[in-house]
């Protein structure tokens, strides 16, 4: 016994997998890491998917040394210019135009040039490519451009999307726009690509000569570093909520091994009364964990696999309403790296634990009985450790804002929640119990308390899950409030109108029409136009505003922005320009003040708002994109069908307000639907992680349960006390959970969102969306007590019969 | 001797229990027939696989024979349903484990409370009753201890009290001085005899220590599953 590697093998086998139980142990262990890698996989899906055309385009053409000339409006055509360029750059012109998705009712823009000598050999004529992978060759879509509609058959990506990346865009050749849509004008960007590695270095000085004369000249590499580290910020907000997925995995395995440990206690003291050396028992506790964690992740990953399949399904028919991707082709590596992280995460979890357990057993006298008690404690330890590391995180948080500090506090956070939870199952029992008859609350206290090292482990797992379940809710919910809000102040107006076609301008006389209305109170328009300011380009967006717009910094002065002295930066836009409240910015050859700093939840272009009137002084005469009325309160019902008659066959589009509202709240609840999946997912997680404890902490304590059913207490009283044990579990772990995650949805909301989207949100906590999540996860999660109870009873009864 | 010994409370006629081995029936009892009073202290001896723990368990109405009449305070419970078993066992009987078996993270007087809140007692009231029983085994000042807190003459008469504070006809002791040192032992014992004269209930003992099996009334040797 004491020698050789392969006798601890040996007895490991014999003592691990001859217990019929162990199946049913590794079973659950799986499942929990099931729930938790195919959570880990949705949120990975989501992750990426956003961010992987991206990452496809860097890779197909060297096209970040390129740069990006923009022509402006009215300005003389650079063809002279650029037809003096030595010969080692390439010029592509592109004509860049605004259509519309008839299905989606959604813009898109489109890029034409010719594509033949661009694309990869992909091209066919009479199809268009997009930016993201779609080789469905019988996919096509319905374009509108100036009031005229072509279906556009879709080609997968090309390395066109490296020259312009625009996800979502689509590129066709100059041929067939023209045969599809009369009027296409002339170039009006061109994109100049080294042809030769060293050609690049001619690349600075012809950018300044380009902007000496006029024009508009974009770095490509600074675009992509732009895009890279959006997309950068973007990941890791979801990639901790990925770790704690994997998080809940591990408790869930450490849970295993911990029980697994207990029940071959008393085999344990025998070995070492024979005079096993506790190295051995080490080994021999580590042969068995390692056995439970593989199989455990393995299993869970056998069933990971169609979960995630189905979850990712999910979110493609609700999100990819007009784009499809291809996923078997997007994300085929998260599988093996999936699994072989799990894997050895899950060995590197069963050595700590085998380590820990060998350790509490060497140092436990052989002579001892199995059966401790276990007095109700504090884990002041812990908790102290906790708030060191929290106090350490927030300083960090607050003198040096970054990633880091803010991961570190959400670490802490958590940790703090399993301290509370277990100060809570431990100290908080009578008050939890107050409600039920004493016999069953005395019973249910003593039992809960008795098994408590083997709760431990996976009350872990069952408030980590409600933490990560009540912080998707917080996140999610905090930006649909935010969005509301936002709608509420932005479509303040009560009818809006626009052209049918994209980039259609609506004609004065039929602003004066409107205007003239006798239920018309105010008209407010709109004018979008390109500029670039400081290398950046930008949407200038001359806006009436009916009220004051949603303010993320500055103070507000209609005075100085109805004057034009003042103008207001998107979100986006302020980061990009480095600007902030009070900075001056020239903006159409006029020195101007930043004002205040907006939201903008409708666009990702960086946006330069100015009232129209200033934008009008000074561009001259611009005709309106857009309007919204404001009626009188009498004719708020039915202004919108008064108007739509009276507008009939003039090409504009007359949309009431509430049903603008609706629709932007429709498409953020089909884009956000993914955290539905995710919900459930914790709380299966959670369930798996409960039935578990249940049924080994009833399992370990059958003798007491024996000897209660001997001195003559009830099936349904013992059934009940099981009952009562399952949701004081579940009332501590929502406890604590729930309040861990109200703090990880701040930090993701203050933190890690701004560094993801670029946009400010409210912190708003939905009591109703949490409380109906909760009531998601304590109904899931009363499968397993109703399923551990039984098996609890029918042991009891077995136990019962094999006297003798 | 007990002089006071006079009303049967349970009588055992050519009662057998047979176990499926898989391969072979195993015979643990073989037509015992046996009877327990009021006030009697009955000691039941036997080497071990006698049967001694099989006769304790029908006895205790915790499992049924597989053949023979089994009567209780007058009631033939030979068929008695489940819960007609678990009820009297609840209200009549009272066990004493040779390892206590008291729940670890209950007091002694939460332990000795059960037994009463079983029974329908209400907290007060049982938390009375248990204080009161302990504090006549002199452990009162033990009340609040945790099991792992108290030595094993404490932990066995914390036991006994569970046993027997809602009075039960009946007190079943398997081997309740097997874990004892001999003055421990006796103290035991002579406790188990004050009960039987302090309220009106029989008591069978199993042991296998001659000197407890002395002080027993009357004693009932076992070889085999047979009555010796």
């Amino acid at each position: 016994m004491q020698g050789s590697f392969a006798t601890i093998v040996w007895l490991a086998r014999r003592l691990f997998f001859r217990r019929p139980r162990s199946i049913a142990r590794i079973t659950l262990a799986a499942l929990t890491v099931a729930a938790a890698l195919a959570c880990a996989k949705a949120l990975y899906f989501a992750a990426n998917r956003t961010t992987i055309v991206i990452e496809k385009l860097g890779s197909v053409l060297n096209a970040s040394q390129s740069i990006e000339l923009i022509i402006p409006e009215h300005s003389v055509s650079p063809v002279e210019l650029l037809a003096d360029l030595p010969a080692d750059l390439l010029v592509i012109p592109f004509v860049k135009i605004s259509g519309r998705l008839i299905a989606a009712q959604l813009p898109v823009t489109i890029w034409i040039t010719d594509i033949a000598p661009l694309a990869d050999g992909q091209f066919q004529p009479g199809s268009a490519l997009t930016a993201r992978s779609d080789d469905q060759p019988d996919r096509s879509m319905v374009i509108e451009v100036q009031g005229q509609v072509a279906t556009v058959p879709l080609r997968g990506v090309s390395r066109i999307g490296a020259l312009v990346p625009q996800s979502g865009d689509v590129y066709i050749d100059l041929h067939d726009a023209r045969s599809w849509w009369n009027l296409i004008p002339e170039p009006n960007r061109f994109v100049i690509i080294p042809i030769q590695p060293e050609s690049a270095s001619r690349l600075p000085a012809l950018t300044q000569e380009l902007r000496g004369n006029g024009f508009e000249v974009i770095s490509m590499a600074e675009r992509r570093i732009a895009n890279r580290r959006l997309v950068a910020a973007y990941q890791q907000n979801l990639t901790l909520l990925i770790l704690l997925a994997v998080l809940v995995a591990t408790a869930a395995v450490y849970a295993a091994v911990e029980i697994s440990t207990q029940e071959l206690k008393s085999d344990l003291d025998v070995l070492r009364l024979l005079g096993v050396r506790p190295f051995y028992l080490g080994l021999l506790l580590l042969v068995e964990a390692l056995g439970i964690a593989s199989l455990g992740v393995l299993l869970g990953e056998t069933v990971a696999r169609p979960v995630s399949t189905v979850v990712e399904h999910y979110i493609v028919r609700s999100t990819d309403s007009y784009f499809k991707l291809d996923l078997a082709q997007e994300l085929p590596a998260f599988g093996v790296q999936g699994t072989l992280l799990s894997l050895a995460i899950a060995a590197l979890v069963a050595v700590v634990g085998s380590l820990l357990q060998g350790r509490r057993v060497a140092r436990t006298p052989a002579s001892l009985p199995s059966l401790r008690q276990r007095h109700p404690s504090t884990p002041r330890p812990a908790a102290a450790l906790c708030t060191a590391v929290l106090l350490l995180a927030l300083a960090l948080l607050i003198l040096r804002p970054s990633p880091f500090a803010a991961y570190a506090m959400l670490i802490a956070l958590l940790l703090m929640g399993l301290c509370i939870a277990e100060l809570l199952l431990k100290n908080s029992l009578p008050i939890l119990f107050v409600w039920c008859r004493p016999l069953i609350g005395l019973v249910s206290r003593a039992q809960l308390l008795s098994g408590f090292s083997q709760i431990r482990g996976t009350l872990a797992a069952t408030t980590i899950a409600f933490s990560l379940l009540s912080g998707i809710v917080v996140m999610t919910e905090s930006f649909r409030i935010s969005l509301q809000r936002w709608l509420g102040a932005t479509l303040t107006a009560d009818v809006f109108i626009e052209p049918l076609a994209v980039g259609q301008v609506i004609a004065p006389h039929v602003v004066d029409l409107i205007r003239n209305q006798p239920y018309v109170q105010r008209v407010l328009e709109a004018i979008d136009t390109e500029i670039v300011v400081d290398g950046v380009p930008l949407l200038l967006a001359g806006r009436d505003f009916a009220q004051q717009p949603t303010i993320a910094s500055g103070v507000w002065n209609w005075a100085s922005w109805n004057e034009g002295h003042s103008v207001a930066l998107s979100e986006i836009a302020a980061r990009s320009l480095s600007r902030t409240v009070g900075s001056s910015l020239t903006v159409l050859g006029q020195n101007r003040t930043v004002a205040a700093i907006l939201r903008d939840y409708s666009e990702q272009r960086p946006l330069i708002y100015i009232s129209t009137q200033a934008l009008r002084s000074a561009l001259g005469a611009q005709s309106s994109q857009r309007l919204s009325i404001v009626v009188d309160a009498a004719s708020k019902t039915h202004a919108a069908e008064v108007l739509r008659e009276m507008l009939a066959g003039s090409g504009l589009t007359v949309t009431p307000q509430r049903r603008l509202m609706n629709r932007a709240l429709e498409i953020f609840d089909e884009t956000f639907a993914v955290t539905k999946v995710m919900l459930w997912l914790a709380a299966i997680m959670a369930g798996f992680a409960l039935c578990l404890t249940l049924l080994q902490a009833t399992h370990e304590q059958r003798r007491e349960y024996h000897t209660l059913w001997t001195i003559g207490m009830r099936d349904s009283e013992l059934f009940a006390a099981i009952l009562l044990q399952g949701y004081a579990i579940l009332v501590c772990a929502l406890i604590a959970g729930v309040s861990s995650g109200m703090a990880l949805g701040y930090i993701l909301v203050h933190y890690v969102n701004p560094l993801s989207f670029g946009w400010s949100v409210d912190f708003a906590i939905e009591i109703e969306a949490l409380s109906i999540a909760c009531f998601y996860g304590i109904l899931v999660m009363a499968v397993p007590v109703i399923i551990a109870a039984p098996w609890m009873l029918s042991s009891t009864r077995q136990r019962a019969q094999a006297v003798e | 001797m007990n002089n006071s010994i006079t009303e049967l409370i349970l009588s055992l006629d050519q009662v057998s229990k047979e176990y499926d081995a898989g391969r072979s029936i195993v015979r643990a009892l073989d037509r015992v027939s046996l009877e327990l009073r009021q006030g009697e202290l009955l000691g039941i001896a036997g080497p071990s696989g006698s049967g001694k723990s099989t006769l304790l368990s029908i006895m205790g109405l915790v499992i049924r024979p597989s053949s023979g009449r089994m009567i209780f305070a007058g009631r033939d419970l030979t068929h008695g349903s489940d819960g007609v078993l678990r009820d009297m066992r609840r209200k009549e009987i009272g066990f004493i484990f040779q390892y206590f078996h008291l729940l670890p993270t209950l007091t002694a007087e939460e332990n000795v409370s059960l037994s009463l809140l079983l029974n329908g007692v209400s907290l007060h009231e049982a938390n009375e009753r248990a204080r009161l029983a302990l504090s006549q085994v002199g452990l009162l000042e033990r009340a609040s201890h945790y099991p792992t807190q108290l030595s094993g003459g404490e932990l066995q008469r914390v036991a006994i009290c569970r046993a027997t504070v809602h009075r039960p006809q009946v007190i079943l002791a398997d081997e309740p001085t097997g874990n004892l040192d001999t003055a421990r032992g006796h103290e035991i014992v002579d406790l188990l005899d004050s009960l039987r004269r302090s309220y009106p209930c029989g008591i069978a003992m199993v042991s296998h220590n001659e000197e407890m099996l002395e002080r027993c009334d009357r004693i009932v040797h076992l070889r085999d599953g047979k009555i010796g």
